[in-house]
């Protein structure tokens, strides 16, 4: 396969972490702190792999289509993808967040206590001032009071000291609680991708393979690509196998932000042996041009039911056959979002419009493994009547992917964006 | 003791006069016949608190804290008083029918067991809001969702951008997002407390005046570090009314987690069930990432673990004490 085009960043034409070869389904135990390992979240993998991989295919509905086999792709002639936006120098050089706490007045820093005002932003109850700092010895009465001061972390906390000073320092403090805790995180959430965030970044420019994430079942082959840049996006992704003939790749058809994986399968295998890292290649465009078509919030809700078909009272035609017997199904409401981490980007995001609006998802088994990847049609929702209807994508209307979760995924990721 | 009364303030010390004047009606009565509906003087208080805070922030033509106040307090009429107006909602109200026999819920459950400490019940939805796994507020703690001003502030927010982009967004927002308010219910009812005409809104206001319904500010450290705001969240201390049946789940409900510190440190929020206070033979902790829902997480075995060396600070009579044993 010929080498892809470069804006102004060479991406590795195929970078593997590690090696490995690429894993049969079966039947797996507990988590083994693979990738997604960890999760175990809803089910037993007890039915084989391939009920799974056909789950996932069959069971979502007229919302979305089984993925088409990409079109043989002609690596040398692809121009660099357009429209694009730069980041300014008030933006984050990272992907696309939007983050609740980024409008958080007076965030990270210490408040008097015993002004009401600053108080009740601080978190005390304005309906119960009095008996709050009672409650936390404070003593309005005395300039030096202890605990008058509050400095509320980014983390969460309300630390307190006698002095601005005394209240930052135990903010610091607190992280010592002696026991075990697990790496800062903070409220961001990344526009455009709902799940499981990707393992810590190295922050090379390049995209690669997750080894782990690797399956290979009736001759199809899947997995996840990961762009390690921490401040490139990566377009034009494709996945080919080496040494078979060109047609047999799978170009990802969205945009893959800094720090962000992207599913793919390949079809087309027949009955090639299992396949390692090292028999895949990834080609890709990197550059810091951003696409704000995947600035889209996952609100998260109405969120997830487990039942009967008679059991969930508003499907909203998203899913077309409804299996028999219990199954999980999973909706959520999606809005164009400015970007916190972008503010200079916000009002072309406020008028921007997606044409074709859609979801991506793919479900893992318990170890991280890719079982299937399917598409979703991104709908506009009136919530009137609870109706859905396609059409373009655009600031300030709700939107709504569902989806039926196949028996045997033990988690799933979702990535939506405007598909090229 | 409750009055009907027409609101008509602007937010601030208006607002918490109003609010102590019992009895006082402000403004004449509305022409036509209105609904009072019934709501906590403090979730009165801290809605319009948390809708002012958000016009601050960020506004459009024609919306005024009594209007998104009243978009606001439309959302518990049906997610939690299913439409009667003499239910005056605790801001405490917690989730009842998140239930085992869904697979997704079993972490909530104590240690992920249904039979075994079951009142450490991690109820996902809190408040007059029932805030869950919706983004905008996953962060938030049981002691901050409850919180009118602080959980408040997120809704606020959020209608706020809804009202602003159009009538037809405002709606989806409510449908969408609160399963209750479907067929357009939060709406019409916003349309009834609130008059356009005169910028009013009519509630009948109850006893109660904590903003968080009756959550109760503690001092906490682990063992002898620095201190910090931790809240106790005790639902025999609740004002207004919530669902108190069958505490202990054995029936259709959920078990009604027993009182319990709700803080956030180190972008983790937890729950800690002192055995002092929860009647237990040890110490139980739910820790969930800001980042997660409670029923993804993945934290210390699904998110449970006992021991704790957490010190509770309380004061009673001017008596201050550190106890490890419970608040």
């Amino acid at each position: 396969m010929a080498e892809g085009n470069r804006e102004d960043v060479p991406a590795s034409r195929f970078a593997a972490t590690q090696g490995g070869t690429m894993k049969q389904h079966r039947h797996r135990g507990r988590p083994s702190g693979t990738f997604f390992g960890g999760i175990a979240r809803r089910f037993q993998a007890g039915l084989l792999a391939v009920a799974a991989v056909l789950a996932a295919t069959i069971l979502v509905g007229v919302a979305s289509v089984e993925l088409a086999q990409a079109e043989p792709t002609d690596m040398t002639a692809q121009e660099p993808v357009a429209p694009a936006s730069l980041p300014d120098a008030a933006d984050a050089h990272g992907p696309l967040t939007w983050s609740p706490l980024g409008f958080a007045p007076m965030a990270d820093k210490a408040y008097d206590l015993c002004d009401d005002d600053a108080a009740v932003i601080a978190g005390l109850d304005g309906g119960a001032l009095t008996e709050d700092r009672a409650s936390l010895g404070i003593d309005c009465t005395r300039a030096a009071s202890p605990n008058r001061f509050g400095y509320l972390a980014s983390s969460g906390a309300l630390a307190l000291g006698t002095t601005p000073d005394d209240a930052r320092a135990a903010a610091a403090d607190i992280g010592g609680d002696g026991i075990e805790k697990p790496a800062e995180e903070t409220a961001q959430r990344m526009l455009g991708f709902f799940g499981r965030g990707a393992p810590d970044a190295p922050d090379v420019d390049s995209v690669q393979i997750i080894p782990d994430s690797l399956s290979l079942e009736d001759g199809v082959v899947r997995g996840l690509v990961y762009n390690t840049s921490a401040e490139l996006f990566a377009t034009d992704v494709t996945v080919s196998v080496k040494g078979i003939p060109a047609g047999v790749s799978w170009r990802v058809p969205l945009t893959v932000q800094p720090g962000e994986t992207a599913p793919f399968q390949i079809r087309g295998l027949g009955d090639i042996r299992p396949l390692g890292v090292d028999d895949l290649a990834v080609d890709s465009r990197l550059s810091d041009n951003v696409d704000v078509e995947r600035s889209v919030l996952v609100t998260g809700s109405p969120g997830a039911w487990y039942g009967t078909a008679h059991d969930f009272p508003g499907l909203k035609g998203l899913v077309a056959e409804l299996p028999q017997g219990e199954f999980e199904y999973f909706e959520t409401l999606l809005e164009v979002a400015e970007p916190t981490s972008h503010p200079s980007l916000a009002a072309e995001v406020r008028a921007l419009v997606i044409e074709k609006p859609t979801a991506y998802v793919a479900f893992f088994d318990e170890e991280g493994s890719v079982l299937g990847v399917a598409e979703l049609e991104v709908r506009k929702y009136d919530g009137r009547d609870g109706t859905v209807e396609a059409a373009n994508a655009s600031f300030g209307e709700t939107y709504v992917v569902g989806f039926i979760i196949p028996n045997d995924a033990a988690d799933f990721a979702m990535w939506i964006g405007g598909s090229r | 003791m409750s009055k009907r009364r027409r609101i008509r303030s602007s937010f601030g010390l208006v607002a918490l006069l109003c609010s102590l004047l019992a009895g006082t009606t402000v403004g004449a009565p509305p022409a036509e016949a209105v609904t009072y509906y019934h709501v906590t003087t403090g979730a009165y208080n801290g809605t319009r608190y948390a809708a002012s805070a958000a016009i601050n922030e960020s506004t459009c033509s024609g919306l005024t804290t009594n209007k998104l106040a009243a978009m606001m307090l439309a959302i518990p009429v049906w997610e939690i008083a299913g439409g009667s107006s003499t239910y005056d909602a605790s801001p405490m109200v917690l989730s009842r029918w998140d239930g085992w026999s869904n697979s997704a819920n079993h972490s909530l459950y104590s240690h992920t067991e249904y039979s075994h400490y079951k009142r450490a019940h991690w109820n996902p939805g809190v408040g007059l809001w029932q805030l869950d796994t919706w983004s905008a507020s996953l962060d938030l703690n049981h002691a901050q969702r409850a919180s009118t001003s602080t959980g408040g502030l997120r809704v606020a927010r959020y209608l706020r951008d809804g009202y602003c982009a159009g009538t037809s967004t405002l709606k989806a927002r409510f449908n969408g997002n609160w399963y209750a308010c479907r067929t357009d219910k939060c709406w019409n009812t916003y349309n009834a407390i609130y008059h356009d005409s005169n910028d009013s809104l009519y509630v009948t206001l109850t006893s109660g005046t904590d903003w968080d319904g009756g959550v109760q500010s503690r001092l906490c450290r682990w063992g002898t570090g620095s201190s910090w705001t931790c809240y106790l969240y005790d639902v025999q201390l609740h004002q207004g009314q919530m669902d108190m049946s069958d505490p202990n789940g054995d029936g259709s409900r959920t078990p009604l987690a027993i009182q319990f510190l709700s803080f956030t440190t180190s972008s983790i929020k937890r729950a800690v069930w002192l055995r002092g206070s929860s009647g237990y033979d040890k110490e139980i902790i739910k820790a969930v990432r800001t980042s997660e829902g409670a029923r993804q997480s993945s934290l210390y075995d699904n998110g449970w673990y006992d021991w704790t060396t957490l010190q509770v600070h309380d004061c009673l009579g001017g008596d201050c004490w550190w106890s490890t044993w419970g608040p």
